[in-house]
């Protein structure tokens, strides 16, 4: 047997990674603790938890193919000398030979300095002209459409097309030529990324941002459609973001579909893509301005969602789709953006081009509105306000004068009917009296029918809010930790019968929003907001195993049966990891870049089910990620329990709502507060599923009974926001955490945060 | 040794020093097999993988100084991911249009070039592919830098998965000594695998 207290401390193991005369004791305890051999691999191993389980090694690859591969990119002494070579198979033997010094050669007078890209034509250079000394972009029609007379001709005569445009939003075109058999455009050369280089990089763009954007462009085209000219291939990747203005610029007029429609019947060979093409375009038909303006409705939509309207594995599925279906809408994928602004990308997407706005400039001036509107925003009935303010001093009043009568009688009675009061004079306070809550919040009126339940014991010490609460199945034992908006940087496992703390796990300057327990109960499964989650037994303050990742963490739950845990960050992904080989197994994208909120599975392991910041409550097959259900949960939900065997989905926010199996919103549970927006952060269920509780940011906890649906208790526990609630495994008491008073949205100084125990079976 | 902070500088951001021939060196080394594996996997051949490599490597470096790719957005890697994935479909679109449906592994399942998996998943392979390149070079870099016997007892606990106890009586080494060699190799590994995940 393994003497577990003779385990050593996490720094005298971490001693023995360097150690030249390690103690015979400390290696006579490692040989035999299986705990501490796992401790020191992890304390070896770092934020790096993978590396104790490494992917194994490729057998079915050859190395001698990888091998060329490297040498061939080695072949080039730098990076700088990878630019030079043109993409595929073109080669730069049509260069001219030049002076310049630094340049890779010349395309008529211009010595060229590096290949910046290559677009649907050819290979773009940034070079060099001499006369005006300015740095400057050539776009060279690659060969073998400069070949072809049909397409030359075309781009020359598009080319001269737009260099007639002029415009801030307009890159503008210098000059077409051609020399020595190539044909070229010099254009500005504009410094800076592309919006499909933004959209991939940051993903949704905010809204002012992308109807900023829009409008750019809608004035852009404005100009161009004013000279007669479509550009025919508006997408992200031809709209550039000028350095530091982050001025919009449209690139590639008439372009890339001038050689396209040249070349449609040859092989392997169309660069452009269809995602933001009008129906009318796919259907190879004529078109006009108006097709340009649905792709821009297509920018709208990717610049919102993260994606184009449309997606499919081939690009004829997406000529398909474009042509047939309609959108998912914007709305539903990202519900930052304003109504307004997805209106106008819905009426630009329109598949019948005389049902888009008619014209660029009428975009614009709507997208202009769309801006003013954000920029000012309509204050939300501001009478309404003031009649709440109005309510509250009629009912504070009210509370002042009633208050001894209504109040004091069932603190006391409660009191003395409780024989295991924990000593401490703790006053459980009703409702209106306690709530320090805005002014506008503390409109309800006393409830007097409710009863207050009585404080059993108190768990002091915590310098933090208390944002989870654990209870080992035994009942003897709690764990909590502390996070936003003030954590202390330690997780605290009490002594339930005494209130007295047994042990501290010191996790440094972090927050720890979550925790949870593995379901022998024997395993501290704790997510911070530094990516990773850790592992923790109840008696040891090393951590047994951890998995890192680059987002906070906002929620854990661990499987009924099995190691799965499911861990959620505020990245809206949901990664189901398995400790015991530190693999992900699955990753969901639960709430595309929304916090997370919650996670939970269900009782029988096969459904995960998760709330967002998007206001979805959604449900996923636990073990291939499909989504099976989902809605909207109007101001979203913080909270999530199952209850019912899993038969229902218990949800917290602004009421306890109550949903079936297939999505369907059953009832809510209610405690005659009026609807507010301190939202109810945390909702638990009694292990025999008779007993709902759940509380929140006015600092009350509420109890239900479920089966009938009654407010059994609701009462304040007088330290501010409570973030947590736990039911003991005989479901007899509810303990409450949490403590933070807000004052202007700032944590305010004074806190107590203190966790009580309350009795809260049905008489 | 253990967990002292990194000493190279990032190399992502050494590589915006395109001129640098020893950071171009390391930088092919750590991610272009990462970009050729994952191709391959995906059903292209050898010289479709190797040429995509090139492309993807190309498109990153001609980037790198053109804008600052933000760190906290899953840093170099998802960047990365997010450029061999749009080489990727756009290779098959290529491809598609061209006829050539299917490709084939040798020796493997003809993989259909349309059957690519959901982002996800994809996203996850990626990660796994990066991981797999990642410590075989973290193992090259250290196995030189330890006993052999060390590296032995490291690798069969480690890698194939063996006991302690068997592992201890095989190398005629105690059985702490084995764990202690296990845990000092890792954290050698740690240490190579720390700077590039930082990236």
């Amino acid at each position: 047997m393994v003497d577990h207290l003779a385990c050593p401390q996490a720094s005298r193991l971490s001693a023995l990674l360097d150690a030249t005369n390690p103690a015979r004791d400390l290696l006579d305890h490692l040989a035999r603790c299986r705990q501490c051999q796992n401790a020191l691999e992890c304390i070896a191993v770092g934020e790096s938890g993978w590396l104790r389980s490494p992917p194994a090694r490729d057998t079915a690859e050859s190395p001698h193919h990888l091998m060329q591969v490297l040498s061939a990119l080695k072949q080039f002494p730098t990076a700088a000398d990878l630019l030079t070579v043109p993409p595929e198979d073109l080669s730069l033997d049509f260069l001219a030979p030049t002076d310049h010094p630094e340049a890779l050669g010349a395309i008529g007078p211009y010595p060229v300095l590096e290949v910046v890209g290559r677009g649907g034509m050819g290979v773009v250079f940034r070079a060099l002209d001499r006369a005006l000394n300015r740095i400057i972009a050539v776009k060279v029609l690659a060969p073998q459409w400069a070949a072809n007379g049909t397409a030359r001709q075309r781009f020359l005569r598009e080319a001269r097309a737009a260099a007639a445009v002029a415009h801030e939003h307009v890159v503008n075109i210098h000059a077409v030529d051609e020399s020595n058999g190539l044909t070229y455009l010099v254009m500005e050369y504009v410094p800076g990324m592309s919006l499909q280089e933004r959209i991939d990089r940051d993903g949704p763009l905010d809204a002012k941002d992308i109807a900023r954007i829009a409008l750019q462009v809608a004035e852009g085209l404005a100009a161009a459609h004013a000279q007669g000219l479509v550009h025919r291939d508006v997408k992200p990747a031809n709209i550039l973001l000028e350095n530091g203005v982050g001025r919009a610029r449209l690139s590639d007029f008439g372009l890339a579909r001038a050689v396209d429609d040249a070349s449609s019947t040859q092989h392997g060979t169309i660069t452009g893509t269809p995602d933001y093409m009008a129906p009318e375009q796919a259907a190879a038909q004529v078109v006009d301005h108006r097709a340009d303006l649905y792709s821009l409705g297509s920018v709208i939509y990717a610049m919102s969602t993260g994606r184009p309207p449309f997606r499919a594995p081939t690009a004829l599925g997406v000529l398909h789709l474009t042509a047939t279906a309609a959108p998912l809408p914007i709305r539903a994928v990202n519900p930052d953006i304003p109504p307004d602004l997805e209106a106008v990308a819905l009426r630009l997407l329109a598949k019948s081009p005389a049902d888009r706005i008619p014209t660029a400039e009428a975009v614009a001036a709507e997208l202009r509105a769309v801006l003013v509107r954000m920029q000012q925003p309509i204050v939300s009935s501001p009478r309404r306000h003031w009649r709440w303010w109005g309510a509250a001093g009629v009912s504070l009043l009210l509370a002042a004068i009633a208050g001894s009568v209504i109040f004091t009688r069932p603190r006391e009675e409660n009191h003395a009917s409780v024989p295991i009061d924990s000593g401490e004079n703790v006053r459980p306070t009703p409702v209106s009296q306690s709530d320090k809550a805005d002014p506008p919040e503390s409109e309800e009126a006393p409830v007097t029918s409710v009863t207050v339940p009585a404080v059993v014991r108190t768990f002091e010490g915590h310098r933090g809010s208390v944002r989870g609460l654990a209870v080992h199945p035994d009942g003897k034992r709690l764990v909590s930790v502390t996070g936003w908006p003030r954590g202390d940087g330690t997780i605290r496992i009490w002594d339930i019968e005494s209130g007295r703390e047994l042990h501290r796990i010191p996790v440094g300057p972090i927050n720890c929003d979550c925790v949870t327990l593995t379901p022998s109960g024997d395993t501290i499964i704790a997510g911070f907001t530094d990516g990773t989650v850790r592992l923790y037994e109840w008696n040891s303050e090393t951590e047994m195993v951890r998995l890192s990742g680059e987002f906070d963490i906002t929620c854990v739950a661990a499987a009924p049966f099995g190691r799965r845990i499911a861990v959620g960050d505020i990245n809206g992904r949901v990664r189901v990891w398995d400790p015991a080989t530190g693999r992900v197994q699955l990753t969901i994208f639960a709430h595309a870049q929304r916090h997370c909120r919650a996670v939970a599975f269900s009782p029988d392991g096969k459904l995960i089910a998760t709330a967002g910041l998007d206001s979805r409550v959604r449900t996923w097959d636990a073990s291939t990620g499909q989504m099976l259900t989902e809605t909207l949960n109007g101001a979203g939900a913080w909270g999530l329990a199952f209850a019912d065997s899993g038969q229902k989905l218990l949800t917290s926010g602004i009421e306890v709502a109550v949903w079936d199996a297939s999505g369907r919103r059953q009832f809510d549970l209610r405690d005659g507060k009026p609807p507010s927006t301190r939202y109810l952060k945390a909702v638990a269920v009694s292990r025999d599923g008779t007993a709902v509780a759940a509380c929140g940011l006015d600092g009350l906890f509420r109890v239900w009974d479920f089966r009938t649906t009654r407010l059994r208790y609701r009462a304040s526990a007088d330290i501010g926001a409570l973030f947590a609630v736990a039911f003991t495994p005989d479901g007899k008491y509810l303990l409450t955490g949490g403590g933070a008073v807000f004052r202007n949205g700032d944590c305010a100084p004074g806190n107590r945060f203190t966790i009580r125990m309350w009795a809260v079976a049905s008489e | 040794m253990s967990a002292g902070p990194p000493t190279r500088p990032s190399l992502i951001g050494r590589l915006r020093n395109r001129h640098d021939r020893a950071v171009w060196a390391e930088f092919v080394e750590l991610y272009a097999p990462v970009v050729f594996s994952f191709a391959r996997k995906r059903g292209l051949q050898d010289a479709d993988a190797a040429d995509l490599t090139q492309d993807v490597l190309r498109s990153v470096v001609g980037a790198i100084t053109r804008f600052e790719y933000a760190p906290a957005r899953g840093g170099f890697r998802a960047w990365l991911f997010h450029i061999t994935r749009n080489h990727l479909h756009s290779f098959r679109r290529r491809t598609l249009r061209a006829g050539r449906l299917t490709a084939q592994i040798p020796g493997v399942a003809s993989v259909a070039l349309e059957d690519l998996p959901a982002e996800e998943e994809l996203e996850s392979l990626w990660e796994e592919e990066w991981r797999r390149k990642l410590f075989a070079r973290a193992c090259e870099h250290t196995r030189p830098l330890v006993e052999p016997a060390t590296w032995e007892a490291f690798h069969r606990t480690a890698v194939l998965g063996q006991s302690g106890q068997i592992v201890a009586e095989e190398l005629g080494m105690s059985v702490a000594a084995v764990y202690l060699a296990k845990s000092r190799v890792l954290a050698r590994l740690r240490q190579f695998v720390q700077t590039a995940e930082e990236d």
